[in-house]
Formats: structure tokens, sequence, C-alpha cells
């Protein structure tokens, strides 16, 4: 090889928001940003290019035909019911029907149990709108404290019950419009303040 | 404080690679890769084999470049194969409708087609020909093949057992829609026939030949069998036409594909089952050797009594343990500094030896 | 004849170039989902589609394929083996980081985004914004007890773990005390038993509830794990043999002075022996007297 190789714009998207995602999945209640546009939908194409190809699935729920159209055509990759889909991505009802639903893997693979990717109205790790939560877990230093606006009021209970046997589990990405997202891996255990 | 830590690790290594890069250069007559590939043609075919990338200059590129270190070799494929974009899958080809070079059966004096013995060092008398030290002249190659009208076809000899319905039946194995592969996904285990042959093809040669000869000892498999059919050849490789969908020739590759009969009561090791277990072997390019030692594996690793513990018959046990970018690897790796790892536990003995002396003494 | 390098070389990829760090996109992404799962089960084995590298199997390919799909523009790159950075192995590694990416790199452990290590965790203590990668050459620690990977996997589904204790309370039995010198085996998270690599007993204690993330690649046996921060990672010990680390009683290391340090052993030619600092970037910086933050 006589000269380096470039980073190509898209290679360089995607490898920032996985370290975006791997922060938030190591620390969970963090908050972190992707970079993406401005237009609707531009946080969630972001977070599908970095992770989906051809080699795994995805649903998306409610069904929106639009979204489901940009991703296959961004990725490659294919669609599969919510049941077997290895990444669900989720808006409003849709969150509780996929924390209710999707994948939580297998005793020998435990990896096999599903990202569910709920689309949410803001998230701040300070005070500000929207539901209290205070997440114990690993990589959680004692306790810390997640603002989330637009969570369904069954999500954290069904997130709750489906990760009761750990390590079979579901493990949740929470993002808002504006590309902020935080992680909630299966282990993390939440309690909604007051 | 007299002491000053080694260094000059990286100034080493440059050394090392300037002292390899002129091997290949290092006497007043090199060798031309061009040479490698028509006169060390069966390690050519060992070389892509292992490395699991048919192409014929690229091995011979490699063999120079490895010194004759056909596992490096095949180590310089695997690298370079890393770095190639999948295009797309072939069509199944079929074996039976391979342009036989050569092809043989040990289980009837005469088969359809008949028995073509080709080229082949199997009758030849093993003198070392000393009239090889004369650097002749080599002789151009002689006239082109001229097609044959009529071409004999040579049908599977296997076809008239299965016909007759003296196989045994496939055993239960995981289905699979899609064949595995293992290049881009981690084995699992039990693994289906697939992700099997595919490791077995691309098997080290000298590590399926022990595993199969330790089975045709008696360690356990399927043990001595049968040839039912051996034959090398051109395989037409065919793809899906991207646009009409239909199937179009895009070129040919050599194989030697394998059939090996077990159990049943014609093999020399009787087994309880009247049917046949079948064995397939199937290699890139001309090595019989593997290609038989496949077919015993293959059989061995789905027909063996289930009570069976020895190695050959134990999927994990051989397919972990045929590759061989793999296994030189591990076994090389010993050569990497492990002062830190061998401290820990010197202190450990050193201790313990302590404890024992003072247990002795008193 | 038509080659694959041919049909390659109209495809648009040129033979010559070679991707940014190497891996292509698709890999990186296999790899980068594996992670986050590891992330997500921390100790549990995530298997992977290890690709084949220039480095032999065994040499390291797990953790350069980690570090790899890691790396971006705005990282340091720090590689250790045994805790040097000469170390003509580590030196191999980051040529190749370097070559295929342009990355920076360094020998200083603080300045470090992301520290590739082969069997040692740095002296200095590492932060949030850093990653600890560790080449791992056997990842599954059920191997002294099981061969058979699935068997051994079967065992870590159930948690059951019965025959690796009795492993451990028979070397008690036979030696009076806890076995084992370097990769400890260890218990993440309460769940899962780990491989926590071949590192002396001195640097388990800083897998625990640490302020970085920890990521584990095994190439050859093709699967990645990991510890987030503030996990709880504990070394199989019974409470009336407990755990304990090496220790250099009366030695120093004799170029930096320290006491406090994993040492190496160095014999020289006139049979006396002396002791030298594993990380010989703490080392380097214990000379020079600069501010050290330990774990």
């Amino acid at each position: 090889m006589s000269t380096t190789p470039l980073i190509t714009p898209r290679a360089s998207r995607e490898q920032r928001a996985f370290r975006a995602l791997l922060d938030a999945m190591s620390r969970p209640g963090s908050v972190h940003r992707l970079e993406s546009g401005s237009q609707p939908g531009a946080a969630i194409l972001a977070l599908f290019e970095a992770l989906v190809d051809h080699e795994v699935s995805f649903a998306v729920v409610p069904p929106a035909a639009e979204t489901t159209e940009a991703i296959l055509r961004l990725t490659g990759s294919r669609l599969a019911p919510v049941s077997e889909a290895a990444y669900v991505l989720a808006t409003g009802p849709g969150i509780e029907v996929a924390l209710a639903n999707a994948c939580t893997g297998d005793p020998e693979y435990p990896d096999r149990g599903a990202t569910v990717i709920a689309v949410v109205e803001s998230l701040a790790a300070e005070p500000g709108p929207g539901l209290e939560l205070v997440l114990q877990g690993p990589g959680i230093n004692g306790c810390c404290s997640l603002r989330v606006a637009g969570l369904p009021p069954r999500a954290v209970p069904l997130f709750l019950e489906r990760n009761a046997e750990v390590p079979l589990g579901v493990d949740l990405v929470l993002l808002a419009p504006d590309g902020r997202l935080t992680c909630l891996p299966r282990y993390t255990r939440i309690q909604e303040a007051n | 404080m007299g002491y000053t830590a080694v260094r000059g690790g990286l100034d080493a290594i440059q050394n090392a690679e300037a002292l390899v890069a002129a091997m290949p250069h290092c006497s007043d007559n090199p060798i031309d890769v061009r040479q490698v590939e028509a006169h060390l043609a069966i390690a050519v075919d060992r070389v892509m084999s292992e490395g699991g990338l048919i192409d014929p200059g690229l091995a011979a590129i490699a063999i120079k470049q490895a010194e004759g270190d056909l596992i490096e070799a095949a180590f310089l494929i695997r690298a370079y194969r890393s770095t190639l974009p999948r295009l797309g899958y072939s069509l199944p080809t079929d074996g039976s409708r391979m342009v036989v070079l050569r092809r043989i059966s040990s289980i009837f004096r005469d088969i359809p087609g008949g028995q073509v013995l080709g080229l082949t060092r199997d009758y030849t008398q093993r003198l070392l020909d000393f009239d090889l030290l004369r650097s002749a002249a080599g002789h151009p190659p002689g006239q082109p093949p001229r097609e044959v009208a009529d071409p004999p076809a040579f049908p599977g000899v296997i076809g008239f057992l299965r016909n007759e319905g003296l196989l045994a039946p496939a055993p239960p194995e995981p289905s699979e829609d899609e064949p595995f592969d293992v290049t881009r996904m981690p084995l699992r285990f039990p693994a289906p026939r697939s992700a099997a042959l595919q490791v077995l093809a691309r098997g080290e040669a000298g590590a399926m030949l022990m595993l199969a000869y330790s089975s045709m000892r008696g360690y356990g498999g399927v043990g001595h069998g049968a040839l039912g059919e051996l034959r090398y050849g051109e395989l037409s490789i065919r793809i899906s036409h991207p646009i009409t969908g239909r199937p179009v020739a895009i070129g040919h590759v050599r194989a030697t594909e394998v059939h090996y009969l077990s159990g049943g009561h014609g093999s020399l090791q009787e087994g309880e089952a009247e049917e046949y277990y079948l064995g397939y072997g199937l290699v890139a390019g001309r090595d019989e050797r593997k290609a038989i030692s496949m077919a015993i594996l293959d059989a061995s690793l789905r027909y063996a009594r289930p009570d069976d513990t020895q190695p050959v018959a134990q999927q994990e046990f051989v397919l972990t343990h045929v590759d061989s970018i793999e296994s030189s690897g591990f076994v090389e790796h010993l050569k990497l500094p492990h002062y830190v790892t061998f401290q820990a536990g010197l202190q450990r003995s050193r201790k313990f030896k302590e404890m024992m002396g003072a247990a002795a003494n008193g | 004849m038509v080659s694959v390098a041919t049909l390659s070389a109209t495809h648009g990829e040129a033979i010559s170039g070679y991707s940014y760090g190497f891996l292509d996109a698709i890999s990186r992404r296999e790899i980068r989902r594996a992670l986050l799962k590891a992330v997500a089960i921390p100790g549990y084995q995530v298997p992977f589609g290890s690709r084949e590298l220039p480095i032999a199997r065994g040499w390291g390919t797990g953790g350069l394929q980690i570090t790899l799909s890691l790396i971006g523009p705005g990282d340091i790159l720090k590689v250790i083996d045994q805790g040097d950075d000469a170390s003509v192995n580590a030196q191999n590694l980051r040529r190749l980081a370097e070559k295929t990416s342009g990355i920076e790199t360094t020998t200083e452990t603080a300045r470090a985004t992301i520290i590739q290590t082969r069997h040692r965790v740095p002296e200095e203590r590492l932060r949030s914004d850093q990653v600890l990668v560790l080449q791992c050459p056997i990842p599954e620690p059920l191997r002294r007890v099981e061969p058979s990977t699935s068997v051994a996997r079967r065992m870590h589904a159930e948690g059951d773990y019965s025959r690796m204790w009795l492993a451990i309370y028979e070397d008690i039995v036979r030696r009076g005390e806890l076995g084992g010198a370097a990769g400890y085996p260890v218990l993440v998270n309460g769940r899962y038993i780990m491989a926590p690599t071949p590192i002396p007993r001195w640097d388990i204690p800083r897998l625990d509830m640490a302020e970085c993330l920890f990521l584990i690649g095994a190439g050859r046996e093709k699967r990645v794990y990991a510890v987030p921060p503030y996990t709880s990672v504990v070394p199989l010990e019974f409470e009336d043999y407990r755990f304990e680390v090496e220790s250099f009683p009366g030695q120093r290391c004799a170029r930096c002075g320290s006491g406090d340090s994993f040492l190496d052993e160095v014999n020289l030619a006139d049979g006396s022996r002396l002791f030298t600092c594993s990380d010989t970037a703490f080392c380097d910086a214990m000379q020079q007297n600069e501010e050290v933050v330990r774990w």
C-alpha cells in the first residue's frame, strides 16, 4: 500500500454513530448526539446506516412505508416480523408492541435478543420535560437519572418484564429526532421517579 | 541502576522484512512465477485450495514469496481474499457433468465411459530421475487438444447404487436453505453439512490425511471402505445473469471429486449396516489424496456410530483442527513473548517448590 | 484466462487500494453489532465472523479487528505487548493500523483514546474516555474442564459452573492455596465466568468497577466479549481461600525504582537477576518524575 486510504464520508458517519452507540451502551442513561441532518427521520437513517445491512433483518412498528423504503434502499437489509427481527424501529404505541414482541434470544445465544430503537420526543440527563427514570446496573456508577418525553406508559414495565430473565432479553436504544440518543441494555434496572 | 532495556523492535522487524524480501532474488537464477505455475502445479493447487481462492497466478506469486512454504502461501492468499468484494454466488454445479481428464472407479471393473487413467503417478515406479539435474530446454506445449466428436458420457457410478436403493439415507442434520459460509459466519456445532464440506474443502491436507488414515486403521469413523469413483477435470462455473436471470457460464475450475463408500459388505471393514454410507470429497485442483481424505471424513462425521468417541467422529474436533491458517497461527504464536505470563507462573512454581521443601524439612 | 483479480478491478474497488482500516464495511458493521451486544451482556462471548488479516491467527487478529472497527480520525492509538510498546509484535500491529488508516499513535498511556494490549493492563488508571482492547488466545474460561465449545456454551447458558468450582477446589487440595497464574477466571456481573485473557493476577482487580470500557477479541476462536465500566468483576475464590496478586518481596524496578508495579525478571550473564517494570511507558514516566494516576 503506497498511500494511506482515506476514510469515506459514509464510513466516517458510520464510525461516529457507532462510537456514540458504544459509549451509550457502555454507560446506560448517558446522552450522546448523532450528527445527522435536520430532515425528519435523518437520525433514524444515521443509526440504521451504521448498524444494518443485508446480513441482518429489521422491523418497523407500526409499519411505515416511507421509512421502510428509505431503510431498505440505504442498507440493502430485509424486513422480518417483529418477533424475529434483529433491529426493531418503534414509534409511539409501537414502542410497547416492539418491547412486548421482540426476540429475547435463547439461553446459548442471548446475543440474538433484539435491539429495539424507540423514537421518543426528547432525552436529557439533566432535569427537563418528560418522565424521570432512575437507572442502575452495569455501566452506571451507583445510579443515574434520565429524562424521557414520549415513552408510552407501559414501555418501562414491559422492558423490565421482557428482561426479567437476563441474560435473555432485549436491548433498548432511545432516539430523539434531534439525534440525541441513549441506551438501556437489558441488565439496566429502571425505576420511575415519583 | 546500570540496566538498559533492550530497544529496537521496529528496526528488527524492518531488517527481517528486508531479508525476507531479498529471498526470492537471492540467486543468479531466480525462479519465475510462470515457472512455479507451470511446473509446481500441484503446489499451486494446494495453495488455492487451502487459501480458498482459485487463481493460479496469485498462488504462484504466494509460493515464490513464501519460499515454498505452502501454508504460509495459503495464508497470503487468505489475507488477500479478505480484501476482495463478494460479487455473487454461483449456481450449484453437477459433478457428473465435469469435463473429465481422469476418472476411475475401484468398485466395478468396467463402467460406462470407461476407466480413464489420465495423468497419474499411481503406477509409476518411484525412481529419482537424475536427468532432471540437467536443465533441459522446455518443450513447447503440444498440439492443442482436439475436439472429440461425440465425447463419451461419464455418468456418476454412485447413481447405480442409488437407483437400487442401496445407499443409506442421509442422517438427520440441521436443515439449510442457503449454504453456510464459514468465511462470513462463525461455526456453531452441530454444524450443517455445507459448513462441514466447506471447512474440509479448505482444510489442511496433512491434517486431513492423518485423520483419514487413523479411521482406516480402526480408530473410529467409517474406516476402510471403497472408492466408488474419483474424477478430475473441469467444472463449469455458472451464475444467474443479473438481468435475464438465466444461467450463464463464466468460466471453469479444475477440481477433484471423490465418492467414497463404507459400510455394506463390499468393503474391507464390514459394518453392521446393509446399506452403504456415502462420503463426498471435492477439492480445487489436482489433489486426490485430500479429496479421498475429505470423503472419508465426511462419511465418518455423518455416519459414525453414536458411541464413537474417536476424534475422527467428532465434528467439533475435526472441523476446528483442520484449518491450516488457524492451526499454524496458534502453534506458531508460541514464538510471541510470553514473559509476563511466564513470570506469573514462575512465581507460583518457586513458591510451591519452597513450600514442598519446607514440608520435607520439617 | 479471466481471473478474479481482473473481475474485481472492473467492479470499482482497486486491487492495490484497501479500505480505511483494512476491513470492508460489511465486516466492520458485523463486528460493531457484535461489540454492542457484548457490552449489553457483560462477560458473555459473542460469536462473530472473524476475518483473516495480514497478521497470523493467534497473533492478535481479534484485538486488531476490534481496534480497526473502533478507530476514526480523532483517535489516538497505543499498542503494547507484555506491557511494552517496543515489543516486536506490538510494533507490527501498530504499523498495520497506521498504514491502513493514518491514525495517530502514541506510547503515552494518558494520551491514548484506544489502547490495544496483549497480556497486560497498563499501570496507569484508564479514564472514561479510554477503551482497552485486549487480545485473547482462548476466550473460553471453561476450556480447562471442557474442551468442547458446544458443551461449554451449554454450561454458560445454564450458569452451571460446578465443574469449574470443583477444579479450583482441587487446586486448593493439591497445593494448599488457589492455583492458576495468568488469566485467572473471573465472574462478571454476577453471571458469566469470563477469561480475562492471560493478564497476571496483578491486573485482575483493575477490571472491577473501572471507569473505562474493556473489549476483548479472540480472532481465531471468533468471539468478542466486554466488561462495561462500573461492572463487578470478581476472581473465583472461596471465603477461606482468597485470591491474591503476585508479589515481588524486596524488589524494585532497576530502572525507575518503583516497588508498586508488575515486574519482569531479567537474568544476567553473571547469574544475577534483576527486575524492571513490565509497563515500559509507566517506567519511563516514573523515571521522568511525571505524575501518574494509579488504579
